[in-house]
């Protein structure tokens, strides 16, 4: 037990540890960039009144060091710093628009792992078969279709031309409330969702398909054959079982990709979260925004990953002997 | 007399490789009777453990058997489907192989693969299933059972590893149980050990054996009776004790003494000079000829018969029978 | 010891073109190069092939695919067909300079990491980590709103953070060549570090990274693709990123200006991923079946 504990706790330094390199980089990208890191973070518009009082705030009149140590002061507290569009804290902003963003993530991941990975064992159980050969293929072109796109795709087809999913924002019926309400959404959670799905499907598919091979092909096979064991209870009791720890592992690094995932499929259906949010502070050149969210998000694939590492610690038994 | 347990006869196995088939089996048979212990020796590559996999149904593809019969209680084990062959594998044919760590889930506790054998195919439940397993894993040296059953694959040493594999092999009381070089993986020191247990859970059992090695001194412990194969072809068979006496084919004395250390007078260990041929493309003749001392010229123009039958003892060589 | 399949095929075929002959045989590999060789082409001979200028709006805007215009015209009347020609270029440059430069950063910590080992290894490793998870995206994106959206910047900015994955293929590579005979018997007659690395290991390592690299620019051209859709690209470029921005809101009227553009960038990324799947099974065969 006191060896997983300590696999925990080298796993959360290291967390924090990312989280602390990422902030500074960001630091230091603001600082190398060319132009004045006060126009950059107070915006083109800002009085003079402002921009003096961000250079005292922020140290910018004094060594790197110095600017370093508020910095961390500032996000000790909490501070992610002042959104010159919005007006308000840039923590605020981000935490307004947060829930819609995580619950299309949410409801498409869930659903992605699900059908990917049956998917994926199908195409691996049956290579022979037409039908898998060509989902196969399929998924080597979802996985390269753009997101942005495909989502402009399925508006056109099932929005503009079917007419049967909204194509922009959360809700169209402000008004809604209760079980309306959750329609509405889910509503117009349906397109959105699909194209990051589809994506998402793609890739666990194929993970998952090569890691079945890789465990089909494995000498425990035929030896849970030679005991007479079924098809059935060979590929999900042995080979699945196996080929999920990769499968969670990789899942684990792609966390990036789902990422630049959300904030094109944001953008493309206006859905009211920190994906459209990064694409509005982009046009804006808010920095604040920007680098806020960039701290935010990387907190939270960090804490995703954590969680990948203690799924994988739970299934397989021979980490835990180290 | 009463009919053998395993008959395999006239059997060939193939592999497509690239441009030429790999015939690994080439027209061989073989026979093990109730009660009886078999040995099969031969070399790498000589096709001694394709013919193990075949046996039990489990080689793998592109590997197919394309000729011949795998006769076994009386029916042909090559004809049956996968259903069927799942309902022979564990109960009544079993496998032991060569290397305990590959051939073990990694991510399964050893007592639950053990038992999985009892719950595929007995009507026994999950918890009897598992008594039995435990019971069997101390019956093999896996004491205590209980805490042993309870291990993962890489918590045990490589010896322990093997006894799970036999213990997933037995307790379903197999009628005959195919081994593949049984020992080869494990230290010399230990070797003996799990001989030693094996001999004593089959004979307990009444177990056939079928043992494949290529290391002479395992099959002298183990077999009485004894068939010896090289490329592809079976080239001698009898009883142990006349065999290790008096081996007839130059290839089985070559065996024996390269396998005794026999020095020569410069002190150098006895080999066979020479290679075994391409099997994608056999020579016509005695494959061992090249490399044999006794080579006359007819044995490079056809190759000598084993008889018909598994009695006595037989070789595959001009030296022995009338042209 | 005789394992099932062990009876593998001596080295008797000429073995330099066998991995031609392998790619070959995959279809779908040779399939991607054709594509990715006519994407090619047709942006090289862009000014053969339309005879209007990128970035110019000559014709009335919004017209649908006609005879004059193949692909109709967009919002401000520019031809979407000599737009895409032209975007091509943007997107495959970025996408092979990128991939570039994160071969050589790969190269250089992969090999460095693999072949001391020790404390150097872990602080390679801890930094390569940092860069797997840190969202890719959005650091590319600060780098390129900060220093601007050219094509260089955005090629830098996405090589600077696409190198971790082959690094650690490299190092792996590296660490289990590096105690075999023929770098032993290099370093006892005195080979320095860098000829060790450079002439004997690399040349034998290197080949799962030139999957790796094919790969990546598949994925640099969705990157930069991303981005210019996200509004970070060159103003005075054709883009296909960029017109795929400009198009959402037209989608009810103008389905050309969407699917023509994107059609184009899945196909970049479709044949360069067929090609690296190919060049996959030249390598490491085993892994596919």
């Amino acid at each position: 037990m006191r060896a997983i504990g300590l696999y925990v706790v080298r796993r959360l330094a290291w967390a924090v540890l990312v989280c602390i390199a990422a902030a500074t980089m960001t630091f230091l990208l603001i600082r190398l960039a060319p132009g004045n890191p006060v126009s950059i973070l107070a915006g083109d518009q800002s009085t003079p009144e402002y921009q003096a009082a961000l250079t005292r705030q922020l140290g910018l009149d004094q060594s790197l060091w110095v600017q370093l140590v508020k910095y961390f002061q500032q996000l000790g507290h909490g501070d992610l710093g002042y959104s010159f569009t919005y007006h308000t804290p840039v923590a605020s902003v981000i935490e307004a628009r947060a829930a819609p963003t995580l619950l299309l993530m949410g409801l498409t991941l869930a659903i992605s792992v699900v059908v990917g990975i049956w998917v994926g064992v199908h195409t691996a159980v049956r290579r022979g078969s037409k039908l898998w050969g060509a989902v196969e293929g399929a998924t080597l072109v979802g996985y390269s279709l753009p997101a942005f796109w495909l989502g402009q795709v399925l508006i056109l087809i099932f929005g503009v031309q079917l007419g049967w999913f909204p194509t922009l924002g959360e809700t169209s019926d402000l008004g809604a409330t209760g079980f309306a309400h959750i329609a509405d959404v889910t509503w117009h959670l349906a397109l959105p969702a699909a194209t990051l799905g589809t994506i998402e499907v793609a890739l666990i598919s194929r993970l998952t398909r090569s890691a079945m091979v890789e465990a089909l092909g494995s000498d425990y096979m035929v030896a849970a054959r030679g005991k007479g064991v079924s098809q059935r209870r060979l590929v999900y009791r042995h080979a699945l079982r196996n080929a999920l720890l990769p499968v969670v592992t990789v899942i684990g690094l792609e966390l990036g990709w789902l990422v630049a995932g959300f904030v094109v499929v944001e953008t493309v259906f206006s859905w009211p979260g920190l994906g459209s949010l990064t694409f509005a502070a982009i046009d804006a050149r808010d920095y604040p925004v920007i680098t806020g969210l960039f701290i935010v998000i990387t907190v939270s694939v960090v804490l995703a990953n954590l969680l990948t590492d203690l799924v994988y610690l739970m299934i397989d038994p021979r980490i835990r002997v180290d | 007399m009463n009919a053998p347990l395993l008959n395999i006869s006239g059997l060939r196995v193939q592999y497509p490789t690239g441009d030429a088939t790999l015939t690994a089996v080439d027209g061989v048979d073989l026979q093990v009777r109730e009660g009886q212990r078999v040995g099969l020796v031969g070399e790498s590559g000589s096709g001694k453990s394709t013919l193990a996999f075949v046996a039990a149904r489990l080689l793998r593809s592109p590997g197919r058997a394309t000729e011949g019969r795998v006769d076994f209680e009386g029916r042909d084990l090559l004809s049956l489907d996968e259903a069927g062959c799942n309902e022979i594998r564990g109960s009544r044919i079993a496998m032991v192989y060569q290397d305990p760590f590959t051939f073990l889930n990694p991510l399964i506790r050893v007592g639950n693969q053990v038992s999985e054998t009892l719950q595929t195919h007995s009507r026994c439940s999950r918890s009897q299933a598992r008594t039995q397993a435990v019971m069997m894993l101390e019956r093999l040296g896996l004491r205590p059972g209980a805490v042993m059953a309870r291990k993962h694959p890489h918590q045990l040493s490589g010896g322990q590893r093997q006894r799970v594999v036999i213990a997933m092999a037995l307790i379903g009381r197999p009628r005959l149980l195919i081994a593949d070089e049984p020992t080869t993986a494990l230290d010399v020191t230990v070797q003996a050990q799990i001989l030693r247990v094996l001999s004593g859970i089959i004979a307990e059992l009444g177990t056939s054996l079928l043992l494949i090695s290529h290391d002479l001194s395992v099959i002298r412990l183990m077999c009485e009776f004894i068939y010896v194969m090289y490329a592809g072809k079976m080239v001698e068979f009898g009883p142990a004790a006349e065999l290790f006496t008096a081996p007839r084919h130059p290839y089985t004395q070559a065996l024996l003494r390269a396998s005794g250390h026999d020095v020569d007078a410069n002190r150098r260990f006895f080999t066979i000079p020479g290679a075994p041929p391409d099997l994608r493309r056999p020579p016509e003749g005695c494959r061992f000829a090249h490399r044999c001392p006794h080579r006359m010229k007819i044995c490079a123009r056809s190759p000598a018969l084993l008889p018909v039958g598994h009695a006595g003892s037989h070789a595959a060589c001009w030296l022995h029978q009338p042209p | 010891m005789t394992s099932v399949v062990s009876l593998a095929p001596p080295e008797s075929q000429p073995q330099r073109f066998r991995g031609m002959r392998v790619f070959m045989v995959n279809k779908a590999a040779v399939i991607g190069l054709i594509l990715l060789i006519i994407l090619l082409l047709a942006t090289l001979f862009a000014p053969l092939l339309t005879h209007y200028q990128p970035m110019r709006g000559f014709g009335r805007p919004l017209l649908p695919p006609s005879s004059v215009h193949l692909m109709g015209t967009d919002d401000l009347g520019r031809d979407v067909f000599t737009e895409v020609l032209y975007g091509e270029r943007v997107s495959i440059i970025v996408g092979f300079l990128s991939s570039a430069i994160a071969f050589v950063v790969g190269v250089i910590a992969g090999s460095v990491a693999g072949y001391f080992g020790g404390a150097v290894d872990n602080i390679v490793m801890r930094i390569t980590e940092l860069f797997q998870v840190v969202p890719r995206i959005f650091l590319v994106i600060i780098m390129v709103a900060l220093f601007g959206a050219h094509v260089e910047v955005t090629a830098i900015a996405i090589g600077i953070t696409s190198w971790p994955p082959s690094a650690r293929i490299l190092r792996a590579e590296f660490l289990s060549r590096r105690e075999s005979d023929y770098v032993m018997a290099a370093r006892v007659i005195g080979a320095s570090h860098w000829h060790v690395i450079v002439r004997e290991i690399l040349p034998n390592a290197i080949s799962p990274m030139i999957v790796t690299a094919t790969l990546n620019v598949a994925t640099a051209v969705l990157l930069e693709a991303s981005l210019a859709f996200l509004g970070l690209s060159d103003p005075n470029v054709s883009s296909l990123g960029r017109m795929l921005q400009g198009s959402v809101q037209f989608l009810q009227i103008a389905w050309w200006m969407s699917i023509f553009p994107g059609l184009v960038v899945v196909f970049i990324i479709v044949s360069i991923n067929l090609i690296g799947d190919g060049l996959i099974d030249i390598l490491n065969p085993k892994l596919r079946q």
